[in-house]
């Protein structure tokens, strides 16, 4: 490789690494992962000297680390199975039931006393195709995820808003149990 | 709707949140990995642009090989193998024969067997290595005709067609009408003209006999 080339790519890793992990991790919600995911993104755009001209360099890494990134998540599935101790998203959202309507017992009391934390599982628990958009909202527009997930800006508005409306209604149980045991 | 926007921004804060990875690390700690990855492959490709450049060494080694193997293969069968007599035909004999084989001296018969029926063979080697297969018919051969052009096979007419053919020569227009107009009506009834028989004189005739005898 060349010696601009080479300034050219550090460059690159230098302004988006952050923001390629960010997305990784809106996928994998595993640091590590998401680091490796990012690497691997950034290997694919090495090898195929990707990053000149590009016209939208934010948006042509969201997309190729979005992809890193799902391919990692399917690979490593059983691995990265998140802290709802289940094998199957109903199951994760079960368990975030408990955790909204209080049913949980003493040590979903304790979770559902770290509000942050209840809130992230309750997230962890929508269906990936809502939490996946979600996810990705709180760095990217609805454009820049349509192109990264390869779908319809319609479709990820579509799909925000009904993550948002389950999110509403399960915090605001969350929160009404949250008061009546004050 | 105060708490609505209330929820919204506790949505939104908790997204930011839930968003964040924490502790990444660097970007210069993250090139390094990549470069060092990247030197990796390097010379993975570097070995694996090794092997091809071996496996065609190999590929060329096993083709010089084949063809010489190739090479001394034919020129045992040239040289090296048995001599092959020449067949002299005799007209006529079928191609379709087996147990053809060189007699192992010249002049003695060879065997064969000829595979078409009613055939009957010998072959024998004549001292300049021509082998000569001589065939004739045998005795349960069937002589058929040759197929004709014609068909049906034409023949010699017979004796009421040749004169037929010379009264429709020979005749008059007349006469020929005649004969059609006769054979106009055959369902009809058969009419024959009279008979005119004289009476016999028996003395004349008894004197013209007995002349007849003198003669």
């Amino acid at each position: 490789m060349r010696a601009d080339d080479e300034a050219e790519f550090a460059g690159l890793v230098e302004r988006q690494w952050r923001f390629a992990c960010k997305v990784a991790w809106a996928v994998l919600r595993n640091r590590q992962d998401a680091e490796d995911a990012a690497q691997e993104a950034f290997l694919k755009i090495l090898r195929a000297r990707a990053w000149r001209g590009l016209r939208d360099e934010r948006a042509f890494v969201a997309r190729t680390v979005w992809r890193a990134a799902v391919e990692e998540w399917s690979s490593r599935r059983a691995r990265l199975r998140r802290q709802a101790d289940s094998t199957h998203d109903a199951e994760g959202l079960a368990a975030a039931d408990r955790v909204a309507d209080g049913s949980l017992g003493p040590e979903g009391i304790v979770v559902a006393a770290n509000w942050e934390a209840a809130v992230h599982r309750l997230i962890d628990s929508l269906p990936e195709e809502l939490r996946q958009p979600l996810a990705l909202s709180a760095e990217l527009s609805s454009r820049e995820i349509a192109a990264a997930m390869g779908i319809a800006v319609g479709t990820v508005r579509t799909r925000l808003m009904r993550a948002r409306q389950i999110l509403r209604e399960k915090m605001a149980t969350l929160e009404e149990k949250r008061y009546a045991r004050r | 709707m105060r708490d609505d926007e209330q929820l919204e921004e506790k949505i939104d804060a908790a997204l930011r949140s839930y968003a964040e990875p924490g502790d990444l690390c660097e970007p210069r700690v993250a090139l390094a990995r990549l470069r060092a990855r990247a030197g990796q492959e390097r010379s993975g490709w570097s070995r694996l642009r090794f092997a091809p450049r071996k496996l065609g060494i190999w590929m060329s080694a096993a083709a010089g090989a084949f063809g010489a193997l190739v090479l001394i293969a034919g020129l045992v069968w040239v040289f090296g193998g048995p001599a092959v007599p020449q067949i002299a035909w005799v007209p006529g004999a079928p191609r379709a024969m087996t147990g053809l084989t060189a007699p192992a001296a010249p002049g003695r018969r060879a065997e064969l067997k000829v595979m078409e029926r009613g055939w009957e063979g010998s072959a024998k080697t004549h001292p300049n290595q021509a082998l000569e297969v001589r065939l004739h018919a045998g005795p349960g051969r069937e002589v058929r005709l040759p197929k004709l052009e014609v068909f049906p096979t034409p023949q010699p007419l017979s004796p009421e067609e040749q004169a037929l053919v010379a009264f429709a020569a020979s005749a008059s227009p007349e006469l020929k009408h005649e004969v059609i107009e006769g054979q106009g009506d055959l369902s009809g009834p058969i009419t024959i003209a009279e008979l005119k028989i004289q009476p016999l004189d028996e003395e004349d005739s008894h004197k013209q006999l007995i002349k007849k005898e003198m003669k």
